[in-house]
């Protein structure tokens, strides 16, 4: 070797977050450079409140640190020293837990769905039940058909894309909106594509945050927005909306064991609140919650390896994922105006509030109807729907998981 | 059964279900309110 390219390789050794470019395939050193950048627009966008912060910027952190923090790791391989998702065999894992320091989060987390149920924790102690009692019935309309996009998307996934059924359901999930239930769901029905529709659907949950609110614009004109709604608060003890909880646990638990950690973890952390264990609900409302959410960004930041996200089935998720979302949101509003047809009396805007992004969708709605009266207050009822919503799509999860074998 | 009877289905099966949780739940809130139930109060 002469001397030149004795000192390039030393160059491309010493520093090979740079170095590793040149001796990569071209296109995995492009699309390291491509998300590179796309990390740093999305923590940027997280800061400028375009997309939800709490999960933009740790996520784009760490898609920007897990692409340019690439090292030798022997004399020929290249990866990097914070996370591999696609170790499985044992032995290596106990080594490699020793050296990445996101492995141990991964695998004892996140492989096994413990997140997204620390995350449904804090979403039930932060949810209010006595919401979805101001409308009962129209609020599980309006959340039933939010959740459309989930089963529309399953049958173009199969029919259209070719997709064996889990596989399509896993995807479809991503219509319901609920960051946790899809993790669930692609753990049960499609472990291998588990990172990418991860990735993804928080992607796209983040981005109804910066899109909902010009579909909401569009199907639902300005005169129909500001509708202010009539309604009752409902006067219910604790007592009885702890007897609901507990009914409600009981009677899903049974109907669909598979969805069993889930609604536990959900229902547990409404039954904290409502029994007032100020301690519990302490914890779980600011620490486990905003912990499993840092954690769960930073994580599917970091699996956002050019690797990873050159797998061709990435492009049929992406495609899938915003459709459900597009259609859950239209199933959403068109409910929202069917109940205001037959009632007169509710704003068709509290329809995106169907999709379950708890509290964002519910919060779109309100924001909207402000813009235009800012007398209408229709946050109580769309907290109602979106709570309706995560009740719907659990239900929508189970029952994918526990009948998908029945398509031949 | 094919995609499309099954994607019918299943979201018929969860329209029930989310429907007969909503039953159950206002079904107890008027029980609860028939009986008068209140909570305790602390003295």
């Amino acid at each position: 070797m002469d001397q030149s390219a004795q000192i390039t390789e030393v160059l491309i050794r010493l520093f090979s977050g740079v170095g590793s470019f040149f001796v990569q395939e071209p296109k995995i050193a492009i699309a390291r450079v491509v998300l590179i950048i796309v990390g740093i627009i999305l923590a940027y966008a997280g800061f400028k409140r375009k997309l939800e912060p709490l999960i933009m910027v740790p996520m784009g952190l760490g898609m920007m640190a897990i692409n340019s923090g690439v090292l030798f790791l022997d004399a020929s391989r290249l990866g990097t020293i914070i996370l591999d998702p696609l170790v499985s065999d044992p032995i290596a894992l106990v080594n490699i837990m020793q050296i990445n320091f996101l492995q141990p989060v991964y695998n004892l987390t996140f492989g096994n769905g413990l997140v997204a149920c620390v995350v449904f924790f804090g979403i039930g102690a932060l949810s209010d039940i006595s919401f979805l009692l101001i409308r009962p019935w129209a609020s599980i309309v309006v959340a039933i058909f939010a959740e459309l996009g989930t089963f529309v998307a399953l049958v173009v996934g199969v029919k259209f894309f070719g997709l064996e059924p889990p596989v399509a359901a896993a995807i479809a999930t991503i219509g319901g909106a609920d960051g946790p239930m899809v993790l669930f769901a692609s753990l049960l029905m499609a472990k291998d594509l588990f990172v990418p529709i991860a990735i993804i659907a928080y992607l796209y949950l983040s981005l109804t945050y910066a899109g909902y609110p010009y579909l909401v614009r569009w199907l639902v004109p300005a005169k129909f927005r500001g509708l202010d709604v009539e309604m009752d608060y409902p006067d219910v003890s604790q007592k009885a909306k702890f007897i609901f909880i507990m009914a409600a646990c009981t009677m899903l638990c049974l109907i669909l064991p598979v969805a069993a950690p889930l609604i536990l973890c959900f229902f547990l952390g409404l039954a904290v609140r409502e029994a007032q264990i100020e301690p519990y609900q302490q914890l779980i409302e600011h620490t486990m919650l905003y912990t499993g959410t840092l954690f769960l960004g930073l994580v599917l930041g970091t699996l956002c390896e050019a690797q990873t996200l050159l797998d061709s089935r990435v492009v049929v998720i992406l495609f899938l994922g915003c459709f459900a979302l597009l259609v859950s949101a239209l199933g959403g509003l068109g409910a929202g105006w069917l109940v205001y047809l037959f009632t007169k009396n509710f704003n068709p805007a509290i329809g995106i509030a169907g999709v379950s992004c708890v509290p964002t969708t519910a919060k779109i709605a309100q924001k909207e109807a402000g813009k235009v009266n800012p007398y209408a207050t229709i946050l109580p009822l769309a907290m109602g729907a979106n709570i309706s919503g995560v009740i719907v799509s659990a239900i929508a999860t189970g029952v994918f998981i526990s009948t998908i074998f029945l398509v031949k | 059964m094919d995609i499309y009877s099954y994607a019918l289905f299943s979201f018929a099966l969860t329209a029930i279900i989310s429907l007969l949780l909503i039953a159950v739940v206002v079904g107890i809130n008027k029980v609860m309110h028939k009986l008068n139930i209140q909570d305790d109060v602390e003295e």
